[in-house]
Protein backbone atom coordinates (compact mmCIF):
# COMPACT_ATOMS: atom_id res chain seq x y z
CA UNK A 1 0.00 0.00 0.00
CA UNK A 2 1.47 3.26 -1.02
CA UNK A 3 0.97 5.97 2.29
CA UNK A 4 2.36 8.50 0.09
CA UNK A 5 -0.45 8.33 -2.76
CA UNK A 6 -2.82 11.45 -2.68
CA UNK A 7 -6.41 10.51 -1.87
CA UNK A 8 -8.34 11.61 -4.75
CA UNK A 9 -9.67 15.05 -4.90
CA UNK A 10 -12.64 15.01 -3.72
CA UNK A 11 -15.78 17.17 -5.93
CA UNK A 12 -16.54 20.62 -4.40
CA UNK A 13 -20.38 21.19 -4.84
CA UNK A 14 -18.96 23.54 -7.33
CA UNK A 15 -17.70 21.23 -9.70
CA UNK A 16 -20.71 19.12 -9.54
CA UNK A 17 -23.81 19.86 -12.21
CA UNK A 18 -27.51 20.82 -11.36
CA UNK A 19 -28.88 17.16 -11.36
CA UNK A 20 -25.83 16.00 -8.90
CA UNK A 21 -26.64 19.02 -6.57
CA UNK A 22 -30.54 18.96 -6.54
CA UNK A 23 -29.81 14.66 -5.91
CA UNK A 24 -28.15 15.84 -3.30
CA UNK A 25 -29.75 18.82 -1.92
CA UNK A 26 -32.66 16.48 -1.38
CA UNK A 27 -31.11 15.47 1.78
CA UNK A 28 -27.84 17.97 2.37
CA UNK A 29 -29.23 21.93 2.77
CA UNK A 30 -25.48 23.13 1.47
CA UNK A 31 -26.36 21.35 -1.63
CA UNK A 32 -29.38 23.30 -2.30
CA UNK A 33 -27.36 26.42 -1.32
CA UNK A 34 -25.02 26.04 -3.99
CA UNK A 35 -27.64 25.55 -6.54
CA UNK A 36 -29.76 28.99 -5.14
CA UNK A 37 -25.95 30.76 -5.69
CA UNK A 38 -26.38 29.62 -8.82
CA UNK A 39 -29.57 31.03 -9.60
CA UNK A 40 -30.89 33.39 -7.13
CA UNK A 41 -29.54 36.12 -9.57
CA UNK A 42 -30.95 35.08 -12.51
CA UNK A 43 -34.38 34.38 -10.57
CA UNK A 44 -34.18 37.81 -9.17
CA UNK A 45 -33.98 39.16 -13.11
CA UNK A 46 -36.65 37.63 -14.51
CA UNK A 47 -39.07 38.44 -11.78
CA UNK A 48 -37.78 42.10 -11.33
CA UNK A 49 -38.65 42.75 -14.57
CA UNK A 50 -42.26 41.03 -14.87
CA UNK A 51 -43.05 42.92 -11.89
CA UNK A 52 -41.31 46.37 -12.24
CA UNK A 53 -40.10 46.93 -8.63
CA UNK A 54 -36.93 45.64 -6.53
CA UNK A 55 -39.31 45.00 -3.24
CA UNK A 56 -41.83 42.56 -5.35
CA UNK A 57 -38.63 40.93 -7.02
CA UNK A 58 -36.99 39.99 -3.70
CA UNK A 59 -40.34 39.06 -2.25
CA UNK A 60 -41.22 36.67 -4.51
CA UNK A 61 -37.95 35.15 -5.14
CA UNK A 62 -37.74 34.34 -1.61
CA UNK A 63 -41.34 32.61 -2.31
CA UNK A 64 -39.39 30.74 -5.65
CA UNK A 65 -37.20 29.24 -3.67
CA UNK A 66 -38.92 28.21 -0.39
CA UNK A 67 -40.76 26.81 -2.98
CA UNK A 68 -38.12 25.19 -4.61
CA UNK A 69 -36.78 23.82 -1.15
CA UNK A 70 -40.27 22.63 0.04
CA UNK A 71 -40.63 20.47 -3.61
CA UNK A 72 -37.00 19.29 -3.90
CA UNK A 73 -38.02 15.92 -2.84
CA UNK A 74 -40.58 15.51 -5.46
CA UNK A 75 -38.60 16.92 -8.24
CA UNK A 76 -37.58 14.22 -11.16
CA UNK A 77 -35.73 15.61 -14.24
CA UNK A 78 -38.06 14.43 -16.44
CA UNK A 79 -37.28 16.54 -19.54
CA UNK A 80 -37.30 19.63 -17.39
CA UNK A 81 -34.14 20.67 -16.07
CA UNK A 82 -33.74 22.10 -12.75
CA UNK A 83 -33.38 25.99 -14.23
CA UNK A 84 -36.21 25.55 -16.34
CA UNK A 85 -37.86 24.17 -13.43
CA UNK A 86 -37.06 26.90 -10.92
CA UNK A 87 -38.32 29.36 -13.55
CA UNK A 88 -41.50 27.74 -13.73
CA UNK A 89 -42.15 28.36 -10.03
CA UNK A 90 -41.14 31.90 -10.83
CA UNK A 91 -43.56 32.33 -14.16
CA UNK A 92 -46.19 30.86 -11.66
CA UNK A 93 -45.61 33.00 -9.11
CA UNK A 94 -45.69 36.27 -11.40
CA UNK A 95 -48.88 35.45 -12.51
CA UNK A 96 -50.40 34.84 -9.49
CA UNK A 97 -48.97 38.32 -8.53
CA UNK A 98 -50.83 40.18 -11.47
CA UNK A 99 -53.84 38.54 -10.95
CA UNK A 100 -54.02 39.22 -7.24
CA UNK A 101 -53.09 42.73 -7.65
CA UNK A 102 -54.46 43.50 -11.42
CA UNK A 103 -52.34 46.08 -11.86
CA UNK A 104 -48.88 46.32 -13.93
CA UNK A 105 -46.67 49.14 -11.56
CA UNK A 106 -44.16 51.69 -14.04
CA UNK A 107 -40.53 50.52 -12.87
CA UNK A 108 -38.75 53.68 -10.78
CA UNK A 109 -36.92 55.20 -12.98
CA UNK A 110 -35.00 56.87 -10.10
CA UNK A 111 -33.30 53.02 -9.38
CA UNK A 112 -33.67 51.56 -12.92
CA UNK A 113 -31.23 54.32 -14.36
CA UNK A 114 -29.22 55.83 -11.55
CA UNK A 115 -26.36 53.19 -11.52
CA UNK A 116 -25.77 52.85 -15.05
CA UNK A 117 -25.99 56.29 -15.90
CA UNK A 118 -23.95 58.11 -12.93
CA UNK A 119 -21.18 59.30 -14.89
CA UNK A 120 -23.05 61.06 -17.80
CA UNK A 121 -24.02 64.65 -18.16
CA UNK A 122 -27.92 65.18 -16.55
CA UNK A 123 -29.52 65.91 -20.12
CA UNK A 124 -28.53 62.83 -21.39
CA UNK A 125 -29.41 60.68 -18.36
CA UNK A 126 -33.12 62.35 -18.38
CA UNK A 127 -33.36 61.36 -22.58
CA UNK A 128 -32.04 57.36 -22.12
CA UNK A 129 -34.18 57.49 -18.97
CA UNK A 130 -37.10 58.33 -20.93
CA UNK A 131 -36.26 56.00 -24.15
CA UNK A 132 -35.69 53.47 -21.23
CA UNK A 133 -39.15 54.13 -19.96
CA UNK A 134 -40.70 53.98 -23.47
CA UNK A 135 -39.59 50.64 -24.61
CA UNK A 136 -40.19 48.99 -21.05
CA UNK A 137 -43.78 50.66 -21.08
CA UNK A 138 -44.45 49.02 -24.64
CA UNK A 139 -42.80 45.79 -23.46
CA UNK A 140 -45.35 45.77 -20.64
CA UNK A 141 -48.32 46.20 -23.12
CA UNK A 142 -46.98 42.67 -24.56
CA UNK A 143 -48.58 39.18 -24.26
CA UNK A 144 -46.91 37.67 -20.65
CA UNK A 145 -44.99 34.68 -22.91
CA UNK A 146 -43.88 37.87 -25.03
CA UNK A 147 -42.35 39.74 -22.05
CA UNK A 148 -41.13 36.58 -20.90
CA UNK A 149 -39.37 35.62 -23.99
CA UNK A 150 -37.70 38.98 -24.40
CA UNK A 151 -36.53 38.99 -20.75
CA UNK A 152 -35.45 35.57 -21.00
CA UNK A 153 -33.29 36.24 -24.36
CA UNK A 154 -32.07 39.48 -23.31
CA UNK A 155 -31.14 40.08 -19.62
CA UNK A 156 -30.77 36.35 -19.16
CA UNK A 157 -28.68 35.91 -22.48
CA UNK A 158 -30.59 31.99 -23.01
CA UNK A 159 -30.39 29.90 -25.91
CA UNK A 160 -33.55 28.97 -27.67
CA UNK A 161 -32.91 25.79 -26.59
CA UNK A 162 -32.69 26.96 -23.24
CA UNK A 163 -35.63 29.06 -23.45
CA UNK A 164 -37.37 26.01 -25.15
CA UNK A 165 -37.45 24.36 -21.91
CA UNK A 166 -38.38 27.18 -19.81
CA UNK A 167 -41.77 28.27 -22.05
CA UNK A 168 -42.72 24.39 -22.81
CA UNK A 169 -42.13 25.14 -26.73
CA UNK A 170 -39.85 23.60 -29.03
CA UNK A 171 -37.15 25.99 -30.05
CA UNK A 172 -38.65 26.07 -33.68
CA UNK A 173 -41.65 27.88 -31.95
CA UNK A 174 -39.47 30.44 -29.79
CA UNK A 175 -37.45 31.66 -33.18
CA UNK A 176 -40.83 32.16 -34.48
CA UNK A 177 -42.60 33.70 -31.31
CA UNK A 178 -39.42 35.98 -31.15
CA UNK A 179 -40.12 36.91 -34.85
CA UNK A 180 -43.39 37.91 -33.88
CA UNK A 181 -42.73 39.58 -30.82
CA UNK A 182 -40.16 41.99 -32.39
CA UNK A 183 -42.51 42.78 -35.20
CA UNK A 184 -45.42 43.52 -32.93
CA UNK A 185 -43.35 45.37 -30.52
CA UNK A 186 -41.90 47.73 -33.70
CA UNK A 187 -45.58 48.51 -34.68
CA UNK A 188 -46.67 49.18 -31.04
CA UNK A 189 -43.75 51.92 -30.86
CA UNK A 190 -44.11 53.32 -34.35
CA UNK A 191 -48.25 53.64 -33.42
CA UNK A 192 -46.92 55.34 -30.18
CA UNK A 193 -44.23 57.45 -32.31
CA UNK A 194 -46.58 58.55 -34.65
CA UNK A 195 -48.13 60.70 -32.04
CA UNK A 196 -44.77 62.62 -30.87
CA UNK A 197 -41.99 62.36 -33.55
CA UNK A 198 -39.77 64.49 -31.48
CA UNK A 199 -39.88 61.19 -29.08
CA UNK A 200 -36.56 60.30 -27.24
CA UNK A 201 -35.22 57.97 -29.97
CA UNK A 202 -35.82 59.81 -32.75
CA UNK A 203 -33.56 62.64 -31.24
CA UNK A 204 -31.24 59.90 -29.71
CA UNK A 205 -31.01 58.78 -33.89
CA UNK A 206 -31.06 62.12 -34.96
CA UNK A 207 -27.67 62.69 -31.95
CA UNK A 208 -25.98 59.55 -33.67
CA UNK A 209 -26.41 60.46 -37.09
CA UNK A 210 -22.94 61.65 -38.85
CA UNK B 1 -44.00 25.21 -48.54
CA UNK B 2 -44.85 28.86 -49.91
CA UNK B 3 -42.75 32.02 -50.52
CA UNK B 4 -44.50 33.70 -47.82
CA UNK B 5 -42.91 30.96 -45.38
CA UNK B 6 -39.69 30.85 -46.87
CA UNK B 7 -39.51 34.44 -46.52
CA UNK B 8 -40.52 34.07 -42.86
CA UNK B 9 -38.06 32.24 -42.02
CA UNK B 10 -35.39 33.50 -43.65
CA UNK B 11 -36.43 36.63 -41.17
CA UNK B 12 -36.53 34.28 -38.70
CA UNK B 13 -33.01 33.42 -39.26
CA UNK B 14 -31.68 36.75 -39.85
CA UNK B 15 -33.53 38.55 -36.48
CA UNK B 16 -31.45 35.63 -34.31
CA UNK B 17 -28.34 36.07 -36.55
CA UNK B 18 -28.75 39.74 -35.33
CA UNK B 19 -29.76 39.04 -31.70
CA UNK B 20 -26.85 36.82 -31.09
CA UNK B 21 -24.26 39.33 -32.67
CA UNK B 22 -25.57 42.76 -31.06
CA UNK B 23 -25.26 40.51 -27.80
CA UNK B 24 -21.18 39.59 -28.64
CA UNK B 25 -20.73 43.24 -29.41
CA UNK B 26 -20.68 43.40 -32.91
CA UNK B 27 -23.25 46.30 -34.67
CA UNK B 28 -22.16 46.26 -37.94
CA UNK B 29 -25.20 46.96 -39.82
CA UNK B 30 -24.06 47.25 -43.11
CA UNK B 31 -21.92 43.33 -42.91
CA UNK B 32 -26.03 42.30 -41.17
CA UNK B 33 -27.60 43.88 -43.62
CA UNK B 34 -25.46 42.05 -46.55
CA UNK B 35 -26.29 38.69 -45.12
CA UNK B 36 -28.30 36.88 -47.64
CA UNK B 37 -31.45 36.45 -45.07
CA UNK B 38 -31.93 39.80 -44.71
CA UNK B 39 -35.15 41.58 -45.38
CA UNK B 40 -35.38 43.62 -48.21
CA UNK B 41 -37.37 46.36 -46.17
CA UNK B 42 -37.46 47.34 -42.59
CA UNK B 43 -34.23 45.62 -41.54
CA UNK B 44 -32.89 48.93 -40.07
CA UNK B 45 -36.21 49.21 -38.06
CA UNK B 46 -35.67 45.63 -36.62
CA UNK B 47 -31.97 46.09 -36.67
CA UNK B 48 -32.26 49.55 -33.94
CA UNK B 49 -35.53 47.60 -31.94
CA UNK B 50 -32.51 44.55 -30.92
CA UNK B 51 -29.77 47.10 -30.63
CA UNK B 52 -32.49 49.28 -28.09
CA UNK B 53 -33.37 46.25 -26.50
CA UNK B 54 -29.52 44.87 -25.81
CA UNK B 55 -28.62 48.33 -24.28
CA UNK B 56 -32.41 48.78 -22.01
CA UNK B 57 -32.51 45.30 -20.81
CA UNK B 58 -30.03 45.32 -18.34
CA UNK B 59 -28.84 43.02 -15.50
CA UNK B 60 -29.84 44.01 -12.10
CA UNK B 61 -28.35 43.32 -9.33
CA UNK B 62 -30.17 42.15 -6.25
CA UNK B 63 -28.79 43.46 -3.10
CA UNK B 64 -26.19 42.01 -1.35
CA UNK B 65 -27.92 41.74 2.02
CA UNK B 66 -30.99 40.49 0.26
CA UNK B 67 -29.18 37.75 -1.36
CA UNK B 68 -26.80 36.70 2.18
CA UNK B 69 -30.27 37.34 4.43
CA UNK B 70 -32.49 34.81 1.77
CA UNK B 71 -29.85 32.30 2.06
CA UNK B 72 -29.11 32.23 5.92
CA UNK B 73 -32.76 31.79 6.07
CA UNK B 74 -32.88 29.17 3.41
CA UNK B 75 -30.27 26.85 4.88
CA UNK B 76 -28.62 27.65 8.14
CA UNK B 77 -31.60 27.74 10.06
CA UNK B 78 -32.60 24.95 12.53
CA UNK B 79 -35.19 22.27 10.76
CA UNK B 80 -38.00 23.19 13.69
CA UNK B 81 -41.47 22.36 12.98
CA UNK B 82 -42.62 26.08 12.73
CA UNK B 83 -39.97 26.55 9.89
CA UNK B 84 -41.27 23.59 7.83
CA UNK B 85 -44.76 24.69 8.61
CA UNK B 86 -43.51 28.58 7.20
CA UNK B 87 -42.82 27.09 4.01
CA UNK B 88 -45.65 25.02 3.66
CA UNK B 89 -48.64 27.54 1.36
CA UNK B 90 -50.83 30.03 3.55
CA UNK B 91 -54.12 27.37 3.16
CA UNK B 92 -52.08 24.44 4.15
CA UNK B 93 -50.98 26.54 7.32
CA UNK B 94 -54.27 27.03 8.27
CA UNK B 95 -55.46 23.74 8.07
CA UNK B 96 -52.43 22.67 10.82
CA UNK B 97 -53.29 25.55 13.46
CA UNK B 98 -57.21 24.82 12.77
CA UNK B 99 -56.01 20.96 13.09
CA UNK B 100 -54.11 21.31 15.95
CA UNK B 101 -56.51 23.91 18.15
CA UNK B 102 -59.32 20.94 17.03
CA UNK B 103 -56.57 18.52 18.83
CA UNK B 104 -56.39 20.41 22.14
CA UNK B 105 -59.73 21.33 22.39
CA UNK B 106 -60.84 17.55 22.21
CA UNK B 107 -57.64 16.35 24.53
CA UNK B 108 -57.90 19.23 27.02
CA UNK B 109 -61.62 18.73 28.38
CA UNK B 110 -60.82 14.89 28.40
CA UNK B 111 -58.24 15.11 30.51
CA UNK B 112 -59.64 17.34 33.16
CA UNK B 113 -62.33 15.48 33.21
CA UNK B 114 -60.22 12.09 34.05
CA UNK B 115 -58.26 14.21 36.23
CA UNK B 116 -60.97 13.75 39.08
CA UNK B 117 -61.46 10.29 39.02
CA UNK B 118 -57.87 9.69 38.18
CA UNK B 119 -57.02 9.10 41.45
CA UNK B 120 -59.41 6.34 42.61
CA UNK B 121 -58.50 4.37 39.38
CA UNK B 122 -54.40 4.77 40.20
CA UNK B 123 -54.97 2.79 43.35
CA UNK B 124 -56.96 0.05 41.75
CA UNK B 125 -54.41 -1.03 39.90
CA UNK B 126 -51.38 -3.25 41.54
CA UNK B 127 -48.16 -2.55 42.18
CA UNK B 128 -45.86 -4.01 39.59
CA UNK B 129 -43.58 -6.40 40.99
CA UNK B 130 -39.24 -6.29 39.90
Amino acid sequence: MNIFKKPPKQPTYHDLSDADLVEMAKTDQAAFGELYERYVKKIYNYIYYRTSNPHDAEDLTARVFYRAMAHIETYTDRGVPFQAWLYRIAHNLVANWHRDRGRRKIIPLDEFVASSLRSEAPDRQTEDAEEREHLLAAIRRLPPERQQLLILKFVEQLSNAEIGEIMNRTEGAIKSLYHRTLLSLRDDLQNQDQGSTTSGRERKKVDQAP
Amino acid sequence: MTQFDSQEIRLQDWLLTVTDAVQSGDDDLDRLLGLSSAPSTGADDLFDLIRWLDTSLVEQEPSARFVARLKQDLIDEPEGVFTRLRRLPARVQIAAIVAVVAGVLLIVPRRLLSLGSGDKKATDIPALQP
